[in-house]
């Protein structure tokens, strides 16, 4: 009988590669918060990416659209099963799905235009997007802000939401990304979102800055 | 196109360059499921298809593709083999508690196991419609 490879020898055929790992940790949960934890890793290296090449993104004809497209195809290269444009209650910018753990994670994504703009994008994930489901508990804001210091533009955002609903709100310690927990105005129920605000400021452009 | 057709064609179009055919691996699992197994590991699909152990990294990107519950094709499991030789399945969510933390405690003595990821071997099993 031919011998069979332990996790050991995968992980040595990948040379420890540790998308191989992370890959089977996203096969091997069952459990929703493990999968969350792992998409939030996996967002969070998509975001890491995506800035590392921010300066292609930094022309005229790039739009929201565009960008959210780059994301979903990072994360389906991560093995997840994200899509765009989902009709749910509209066309959800982003979807990923995992059957496994009984959960869809929606996420808006808008371009930093200021408050006003992204509270459009908060009721369309908040009041049409989110009806309430059990896989309803937990989504996600994508915000790709061309201007300067990122960081005020999430505590700004966050001003202005808590000025219009009621949230809970913590920021987490890069000062990039918060939380919220609020109540979805159709079902009453509680919903938690992950707020990514995503620095694609490119200093040798002046019309996303300006 | 049916659903394992589609299935075969969106694998096969992330591994462009694979030189192991995604059909053969899908047919060789149903194949064998018909005839009553439900147990597939990496060794498993290799020998059956007469590859040698070189191709193991395309075949096992297949099969953790096959796997995705996008699909709902395969599941992925994990047997640890106790101090008697025993496979004993253990549940992925306890799998991945001891991938975070980095020990592992035999599910039957509850005592901590060095090189744990020597002892645990992952498989698959058919989804039942």
């Amino acid at each position: 009988m031919t011998q069979e490879l332990s996790l050991h020898e995968v992980f040595a055929i990948y040379n420890l590669d540790p998308q191989i790992r992370r890959r089977i940790n996203l096969r091997a949960v069952r459990d929703p918060k493990s999968f969350l934890e792992i998409l939030m890793e996996d967002i969070e290296e998509a975001i890491e990416e995506l800035q590392t090449k921010r300066d292609l993104f930094n022309k005229e004809d790039v739009n929201e659209d565009l960008i959210t497209t780059y994301v979903i195809s990072n994360l389906n290269g991560k093995g997840h099963d994200a899509s765009h444009d989902n009709k749910d209650g509209g066309h959800v910018d982003v979807t990923i799905i995992n059957k496994n753990c009984n959960i869809k994670w929606k996420a808006e994504a808008k371009i930093f235009n200021g408050e006003g703009y992204i509270y459009k994008g908060w009721e369309q994930l908040t009041k049409r997007y989110l009806a309430g489901n059990k896989t309803d508990s937990v989504a996600g804001m994508l915000i790709y802000c061309f201007k300067d210091n990122a960081k005020s533009r999430l505590a700004s955002w966050l001003a202005h939401l808590s000025s219009l609903e009621s949230i809970q709100q913590s920021i987490l310690p890069c000062g990039l990304r918060a939380d919220t927990n609020s109540i979805l105005h159709g079902s009453g129920t509680q919903i938690q979102v992950r707020h990514f605000m995503i620095n694609l400021y490119f200093p040798t452009t002046s019309h996303r800055a300006a | 196109m049916n659903k394992t057709s589609a299935m075969i064609k969106q694998i096969q179009a992330t591994y462009p360059e694979s030189s192991i055919s995604v059909k053969d691996v899908v047919d060789s699992i149903l194949h064998r499921n018909q005839q009553g197994r439900n147990y597939f590991t990496l060794t498993i699909i290799r020998d059956g298809l007469s590859i040698s152990n070189e191709y193991n990294k395309e075949i096992f990107n297949i099969l953790i593709e096959l796997a995705s519950p996008r699909y709902n094709f395969l599941t992925l499991h994990f047997n640890f083999i106790n101090d008697d030789g025993e496979p004993i399945e253990i549940d992925g969510e306890l799998y991945y508690e001891s991938i975070k933390t980095g020990t592992f405690f035999d599910p039957e003595k509850g005592t901590e196991v060095e090189n744990y990821l020597e002892r645990i071997f992952p498989f698959f099993k058919v989804v039942s419609e």
